[in-house]
Order: structure tokens, then C-alpha cells, then sequence
């Protein structure tokens, strides 16, 4: 498996937040965790990317046990629910952080973000600055930047919470699409059920730091606890 | 009603540009006798003399700005990192509180507190006394200016940049001090400032020998020497008044 969760802990403040948390994902899936808030969602992403030590487990990519190497050698990308798209660079600059960051040439820093912004649909919008771009357009471009790097895993945190419902939607596809383009291997948090069934080739339910990962779509819809059976109810009594 | 603030705006100017025409009038007069309302001759006679040899407002002068200078650069960023490294701290109220104290004292009485232990390191009477003695102020108001810039979101901007592959010196140069601008433009200006017009701390730790322009003023006020004093207050004000034009420029550019 390309990435191995095992048995991770964490404790603030003597609060346990994640319990024995293990997980496996194989290479270009995308494992959606669907959980409210405040059970641990977060602070598993940030472990994974390095962000926080655990208190106990391992978190292996590839076959490297990844928990001494800190997050900017790790090559797993975290996107935030907000955009976080720097202010002081346009949308070009903003997708072409990570590659300045690598110091990679400049022909072929040009080559990759134009070939990125079509692939968003963001052409003719290279020189606008965050501000001057809609809340869907802000996260394409920090799938953009996020993507161009080819990180190994790609966290996401919620990444379409402060969208309206029909950009929400399209930006779901968007992202499905472009990871399958780019063989994306990608770790999808969420509290929104349609989402989570809709982005993820593998799924998990978490509550209160305990994560229970489903064998297939069909088991994950008919556990009582994910509330998927609910909402069906509620559709169908509608 | 367009009257009354134009009045009012006025009032404001002329309290604002009065004194320093005074000054300037102080100054540049040769002879200036009660009842004139203006001097009855001017002349450069005071101004030339601060670019004679051993002028002393020439000197304090370069004293002001090297000691201001120096103040601002390093108290500046040495205070937005070890902000950073405060507000992540698990202590953070504690460390707060010890930035407070130099204020809750009073500078001076902090000075003569710690006024032992600069004679003995021998530092009493220099320049770099004098600016350490000024860092031990402005270092800790820097703290408290960036501790609360420190928010969540910044967090995230640093830590994003971290999983994007930047390291730690490229996350402070790529990311956080273009975010930080306009504190930091802050920061520096209001550093300078406190540096520039300082005077018991100074006066107290230089002990006389380490002249600033703050501390000429008030020796020449002690002379009764109005001309120089007029002029070297209008030097020391100078700087501030650049500053708060550079400072105006910069924010409605930004904006």
C-alpha cells in the first residue's frame, strides 16, 4: 500500500483527540473520512503532513516511515477550507509558489502554470490578484498550486465548505478530474455526506478520534452511523 | 456648517504649523525684541554654524540617527521573530507579562534599576550603552505590537507554505514578511520615533557623554540659547515629519 496510517494517538491537554487511528490507501485513490467537528479530522491531516507530531503510531508513504521528517521534506500537501491564496502574488505567482519554492527553471515554471491554468479554466485571469477572483475561482487556483508540485498525498480539509451548493458541486467534479489527470493520491475530511461519497474511492467514518474504514461504498451507505440511511429516510418520506 | 469646519480646520493647522513657524522665525532671527510681533532682521548665522567643526548639533545629530537607526533595525526583527516563537509558546501569558514590565516601571526607574549592571560591563557613557539600554524599551514593545499579529490564519499561510516545500527561512522571506508589511512598516516607524525623541533613558545611561539631539535641546533650553534651541528642535523634528509623509505615502499606495 502506498500509504500506511498505523495506530496513531493524540492526546491535548490530557484530552484524547485520535485513537489507534490506522488506515491504508493505495496509490491515485482518494479516502473521503466523513466526521462532525471536533473528532479528530483536522489533527489527523495535520500529523499526516507533519504539522503535528503523534503521540504514538507511524505514518508511512511509500514504504518510508515519514515521522521524523518534517513537513516541508515530506512532500504531502495541506489544503485549508480557506483558499490561502497569498495576497501579495497573482493567480500565476500563486500557482507558481511551490515550483519558485523548488527553484526549478523559469521556462519550465511558465510551461507548468500555463499548462495548470488551462486546465483549470482560469485562462485570461493569469494577472489578477486574489481579490479579483470569485470563492470557486480562489480554490481552483489553490488546487493549482497545490497539484502542481505532484505532491505524493494531498490532504484536504474541508475544501469546499465556504462554497455555495452548485460551485461546491462543480468544483467536485473539477477536482475529480484533475485528479485523475494528474494520478492525484488524495486524503478528503469532511462533514458533508454527498461529498464524501462523491469524491472518495475508499471511505471512513470518525467520531470522537475513533476511525472506521469501509471495506466498499455499499457497506459505508448502510452503516447506521454515517447517516447515509437517515437521509435516504428523509428523501424518500419527503 | 461648512464654516465651522473650516474653522475648525484651521484651528488645527495653525496648531499644527504654528509652533514650527515659530520655530523657524526662532531661529533664523538675527535680533528679536519685545513688542515685535516678527524679528526685525534674520540671518543664516545659526544655521551655518551647525556645519562648523565641532558643532554640537551636527553630532547629535549623527548620534540620533546612528543610535535610532541602529535601535529600529535590530529590535525590529529580532521582535518579529521571537514573536512568533512567543505566540506559539505554551508559556505565551508569562512571556507577555515580562514584555509589560520595562513599561509598568517606568524607562527610567528600569534604567536606574539596571543602571549597576552597565557600569559594570563598563557600558555607561557609550553609544552602545545608550542603544542598549534604548533596546530593552523598544524590544519589548515590538513584542507586544506583533504578538496578537500572530493569528490563526498567518499560522496556516506558514504552515501551508511548509507542506508546499518552503523552508523556514524561505516561509519568513516568500510569505510572512510580505503579509506582515504594514506592521512591520509600523514597527519600524514607531521604533524609530521612540528612539529618536528618548531622553531620560538616554541621559541617564550616557551620563552626560553620549550627546543626542533630544538631550541638546534640553541643554540649550538650559542655556537660554533660544536660536540653537529653536534650530535643533526643528531638526528633531524633522525626521518624524519625513517619516509620517513616507509612512502616508506607502499606506495610501498599498491602498
Amino acid at each position: 500500500m502506498f500509504v500506511k496510517i498505523q495506530n496513531i494517538k493524540k492526546t491535548f491537554v490530557g484530552q484524547p483527540v485520535l485513537h489507534d487511528v490506522s488506515f491504508q490507501l493505495e496509490q491515485h485513490a482518494t479516502l473521503s473520512i466523513l466526521g462532525k467537528s471536533g473528532c479528530g479530522k483536522t489533527t489527523l491531516l495535520k500529523i499526516i503532513a507533519g504539522l503535528l507530531h503523534p503521540d504514538e503510531g507511524s505514518v508511512v508513504i511509500n514504504d518510508i516511515k515519514v515521522n521524523e521528517i518534517i513537513a516541508n521534506k515530506r512532500d504531502i500537501v495541506y489544503i485549508y477550507q480557506e483558499p490561502l491564496l497569498f495576497p501579495h502574488l497573482n493567480v500565476f505567482e500563486n500557482i507558481a509558489f511551490g515550483l519558485r519554492l523548488r527553484k526549478l527553471d523559469n521556462n519550465i515554471i511558465d510551461r507548468l502554470v500555463i499548462e495548470m491554468i488551462n486546465e483549470l479554466g482560469l485562462k485570461g485571469h493569469e494577472k489578477k490578484i486574489p481579490t479579483q477572483l470569485s470563492g470557486g475561482q480562489k480554490q481552483r487556483v489553490s488546487f493549482g498550486r497545490a497539484i502542481i508540485v505532484k505532491p505524493k498525498l494531498l490532504l484536504l480539509d474541508e475544501p469546499f465548505g465556504n462554497l455555495d451548493v452548485e460551485t461546491r458541486t462543480s468544483m467536485q467534479l473539477l477536482f475529480k478530474q484533475i485528479s485523475e489527470i494528474f494520478g492525484i493520491t488524495s486524503l478528503i475530511v469532511t462533514h458533508d455526506l454527498k461529498e464524501a461519497i462523491l469524491m472518495g474511492d475508499k471511505f471512513g467514518f470518525m467520531e470522537d478520534g475513533f476511525l472506521k474504514i469501509y471495506s466498499n461504498k455499499t457497506d459505508f451507505i448502510q452503516d447506521n452511523n454515517t447517516g447515509v440511511q437517515k437521509e435516504i429516510e428523509f428523501w424518500k418520506n419527503l | 456648517m461648512k464654516t465651522i469646519k473650516g474653522g475648525f480646520l484651521g484651528l488645527l493647522f495653525g496648531m499644527l504649523i504654528f509652533p514650527i513657524l515659530f520655530m523657524l522665525m526662532l531661529a533664523f532671527s538675527l535680533t528679536w525684541r519685545y513688542p515685535q510681533l516678527i524679528p526685525e532682521s534674520f540671518s543664516l548665522h545659526t544655521f551655518l554654524n551647525i556645519f562648523s567643526s565641532g558643532s554640537n548639533i551636527l553630532g547629535g545629530l549623527i548620534n540620533s540617527l546612528l543610535i535610532a537607526i541602529v535601535v529600529t533595525l535590530v529590535a525590529v526583527p529580532l521582535a518579529f521573530y521571537i514573536s512568533k516563537q512567543v505566540a506559539a509558546n505554551s508559556k505565551r501569558k508569562y512571556l507577555i507579562l515580562c514584555a509589560y514590565l520595562p513599561f509598568t516601571l517606568s524607562p527610567v526607574i528600569y534604567a536606574a534599576c539596571l543602571n549597576y549592571y552597565f557600569v559594570l560591563a563598563g557600558l555607561n557613557g557609550t553609544i552602545f550603552g545608550v542603544i542598549l539600554a534604548q533596546l530593552i524599551i523598544v524590544f519589548p514593545y515590538n513584542i507586544i505590537l506583533f504578538i496578537t499579529h500572530w493569528n490563526t490564519q498567518i499560522n496556516s499561510y506558514s504552515d501551508l507554505t511548509a507542506t508546499l516545500g518552503g523552508n523556514r527561512i524561505q516561509t519568513y522571506f516568500k510569505v510572512l514578511i510580505p503579509l506582515s508589511k504594514t506592521i512591520l512598516l509600523i514597527a519600524f516607524f514607531q521604533s524609530f520615533l521612540i528612539s529618536w525623541f528618548e531622553f531620560g533613558l538616554t541621559n541617564f545611561i550616557g551620563i552626560g557623554q553620549v550627546n543626542t539631539l533630544t538631550i541638546r535641546v534640553y541643554q540649550y533650553i538650559n542655556e537660554a540659547n533660544v536660536q540653537l534651541a529653536a534650530l535643533s528642535s526643528l531638526i528633531l523634528i524633522l525626521p518624524p515629519l519625513f517619516m509620517l509623509w513616507l509612512n502616508k505615502r506607502i499606506m495610501f499606495h498599498q491602498i
